[in-house]
């Protein structure tokens, strides 16, 4: 049996997505047939590639082609340079720790220290060795 | 001889009273770690003791022979009083000059030290708790 009413909402939409073809009634009648039109104008729009000029394709190559021959780019540079900028900032920190144990090395040589205390030593003695034994005459 | 001993024995008894207090070698005791020097403070004070050091050994060598001369005087028989006040008189000034000289140079390691490394120093002075 052939629908003789308007189509509704669900027919449009099996046509539209090429379920259903056009009957009797949607061929003839001329609100119908403007709702089909309707529908497949928007369809089109939206389906439809965007227009690209070929002026505007070959810019675009050429910007491409172009930029094939040009030298790195700072991010390529910065590729090559962060591992040397890492590796630089690893060898401070190790110089930076090791600066506490050259801090802890003895201020004066050997040699320096040995004869300072001795000198020391001699400020400090408060009598002349001469007198030490007349000295201990007053001692408990 | 009596007037000689009896020199001596003040000196002993008055000399340390007179000197600043008891000199040590900081710079090459453990404290000097807790002074933080900088690197320009620690070549300051081995300028300092290196320029020092040469007339320290000639005083160490004067007060050394002053020190044998008294005992020589003090171990002849007979005692030459004149004598024995030269040696006592040579070693009074051997040692002042050492206390002078030691005296310039702990001068000298003290303006390189700022006032509160200064500070620090004495209060880690040996003997410092005990003077209190």
């Amino acid at each position: 049996m052939k629908p003789q009413s308007h189509w509704g909402e669900q027919e449009f939409t099996r046509w539209l997505f090429g379920l259903q073809e056009e009957d009797e009634h949607a061929r003839t009648c001329p609100e119908c047939q403007a709702e089909l039109t309707r529908l497949q104008a928007v369809r089109k729009s939206i389906t439809a590639e965007p227009e690209v000029s070929p002026e505007f394709l070959a810019a675009q190559r050429r910007a491409i082609h172009s930029r094939l021959h040009q030298p790195a780019r700072h991010w390529m540079r910065t590729r090559i340079w962060a591992p040397v900028s890492a590796g630089v900032v690893l060898a401070a920190i190790g110089v930076a720790l090791m600066l506490p144990k050259a801090a802890q090395q003895p201020l004066v040589s050997d040699s320096d220290q040995k004869f300072f205390t001795e000198i020391s030593s001699m400020e400090q003695s408060s009598e002349p060795r001469a007198i030490q034994p007349i000295h201990s005459m007053f001692e408990e | 001889m009596r007037r000689a001993v009896l020199v001596l024995l003040l000196l002993t008894g008055t000399l340390p009273a007179q000197l600043p207090r008891r000199f040590y070698a900081w710079w090459s005791s453990p404290v000097v770690q807790d002074l933080n020097l900088t690197a320009e403070q620690q070549k300051k004070v081995r300028e300092t003791l290196k320029e020092y050091r040469p007339h320290l050994q000639d005083i160490r060598t004067a007060v050394d022979g002053a020190e044998q001369d008294v005992e020589e005087q003090f171990n002849a028989d007979p005692m030459d009083p004149q004598r024995v006040d030269k040696a006592i008189e040579r070693l009074i000034a051997a040692r002042a000059e050492l206390t002078r000289t030691l005296t310039q140079m702990s001068l000298k390691l003290r303006t390189v030290l700022t006032q509160q490394q200064w500070q620090e120093l004495q209060k880690r002075r040996p003997g410092q708790e005990k003077e209190k």
